[in-house]
């Protein structure tokens, strides 16, 4: 027979070509995947801290600037094992904003605590808003007027923004059911938490719930009006809490008393160097940071975020490198 | 019985089929080696765009945090990368505007920030009652932000805003 075909150099030839040809399109196929799926990641990462921002934005843009601040942060057993917890009050209220009824006044309001809170173990970052009232019922007697026994009442008692908050246990200062505080008297706790209290430290908990998971690692910084800032990680176990103050800048700290109370107006008149630094809006959080670091383990793709957020108030953090 | 072959007309018989040649198979490896290529082509176009997608859905508010913040709270790989201009004298009671330039990546953009400033309040502070040097409490600050995907890349948001900033201490 003397049918035309391939030599085997020909054939050789070809098939090598063709194994060349199939090998480079398959490696930069794979290429391809991967890079889609690191790109999809990247897309997800940034649509979710995008999201983090937007919420935080909401939440700090409306911030009661005399509110108290509790940051905590705990370490087990070494970095990356602890968590970190931020808490505040945000909302508005409006002493003007009051409707009367049946002799009665009622004020509105709508502030509410919030805590955001970030777990190593778990590698969530979880929100959480109070209700936006308390609402206590009297477990001990109590006869402020020296007459009539409130035991086993219930009241209904808005949120004070200026909370001052126990050093060593601010959390639970949260459960403490005040009896209608005013300006001059901080106020008498008259009952200890119960189950059915109604926007305390448990119904905080309660309505804490993961927006992001995946974050790796989260911390922030809170600084001052004189650029001074305090950084909460979880490479230490931390607990600070930051009193709140009145809107004209007095604040109360834990020296005062019944006789010498220290929320008094600060000496701030301006032919002095008192003016400002003495408020204590001078060493109230002007900027709150944060950072933190999502990753997506199919992918091995990772990216942190850094974002700054000015708070309500009076406007003037000087960066650290520019501080007096 | 003899069987007659029958041919179809236009169907050459297998004996008389003609192979490919060497040089047809390479056209044809070719041809298939430039459809693969546009393939692949095809999927990094769309790579490029989804990442360009990408660069612009927190660029906005990367743009708004350095803003309000020259030293934002940056991953350690990349506050090395951060670059300050060395201060400008807050106590300049002249009408100059003072600058400050900051540049470095945060949130995988490159970030440029101009400030610019002049005194918006001068009060005298220093020996009451009424007298003293004068010393700026406050100035005016315009702040621009420009996002850039990279180093000489092309600009992806641009953030602009005022304020005053107060002194915190005399």
């Amino acid at each position: 027979m003397n049918r035309p075909g391939f030599t085997m150099i020909e054939l050789l030839v070809s098939i090598a070509l063709a194994t060349v040809l199939t090998a480079v399109c398959i490696s930069a196929f794979q290429q391809g995947v991967a890079n889609i799926k690191r790109t999809e990641a990247k897309v997800r990462m940034h649509a979710n801290a995008q999201t983090v921002y937007a919420y935080m934005e909401h939440s700090l843009s409306s911030l009661m600037q005399d509110t108290a601040i509790v940051t905590a942060s705990t370490q087990s057993t070494g970095p990356g094992t602890g968590d970190v917890t931020l808490i505040f009050m945000h909302g508005k209220e409006d002493e003007t904003d009051w409707i009367w009824l049946l002799g009665q006044t009622y004020q509105n309001s709508d502030l509410q605590w919030e805590i955001w809170k970030w777990t190593a173990a778990t590698q969530q970052l979880s929100v959480g808003t109070s209700s936006n009232n308390r609402c206590f019922t009297v477990t001990s007697s109590f006869k402020p007027d020296g007459y009539n026994d409130y035991l086993n009442q219930t009241f209904l008692n808005v949120d004070q923004p200026r909370r001052t908050l126990s050093a060593t246990n601010p959390y639970l200062d949260l459960d403490s059911n005040v009896y209608f505080p005013t300006s001059a008297t901080p106020g008498a706790t008259v009952s200890a938490a119960s189950t059915g209290d109604i926007g305390d430290w448990t119904d905080l908990n309660t309505n804490r719930l993961p927006v992001l998971t995946s974050v790796s690692d989260f911390a922030f910084q809170l600084v001052d009006c004189d650029a001074t800032y305090t950084t909460i990680d979880d490479t230490a176990t931390t607990l600070n809490e930051i009193d709140g103050c009145w809107l004209d800048g007095r604040i109360a700290t834990a020296t005062a008393s019944a006789a010498a109370p220290n929320y008094q107006f600060p000496v701030m008149y301006p032919d002095t160097q008192t003016y400002f630094p003495q408020s204590a809006f001078a060493h109230r959080p002007r900027l709150l940071r944060v950072r933190f670091t999502l990753t997506d383990a199919a992918s091995a793709a990772s990216q942190t975020f850094s974002f700054s957020f000015a708070l309500p108030g009076l406007s003037g953090v000087l960066p650290p490198d520019q501080s007096p | 019985m003899l069987v007659q072959s029958v041919t179809m007309p236009g169907i050459r018989s297998a004996t008389s089929r003609r192979a490919f040649t060497f040089l047809e198979v390479l056209a044809c490896l070719l041809v298939v080696g430039l459809g693969l290529a546009s393939v692949v082509a095809m999927v990094y176009f769309g790579i490029v765009k989804s990442q360009k997608t990408m660069a612009a859905s927190t660029a906005m508010v990367t743009a708004m945090t350095v803003a309000v913040d020259v030293r934002p709270f940056l991953a350690p790989d990349v506050a090395l990368t951060w670059n300050i201009d060395p201060r400008y004298n807050f106590d300049d009671t002249t009408s100059l505007m003072l600058t400050q330039k900051a540049q470095g990546f945060i949130n995988g953009y490159l970030v440029e920030r101009i400030e610019s400033t002049t005194k918006a309040d001068v009060v005298a502070v220093d020996t009451p009652p009424g007298g003293g040097n004068p010393v700026v409490y406050a100035r005016s600050v315009l702040v621009k932000v420009s996002v850039y995907t990279q180093l000489n890349g092309p600009i992806i948001a641009s953030f602009n805003t005022r304020f005053v900033r107060q002194r915190s201490s005399p």
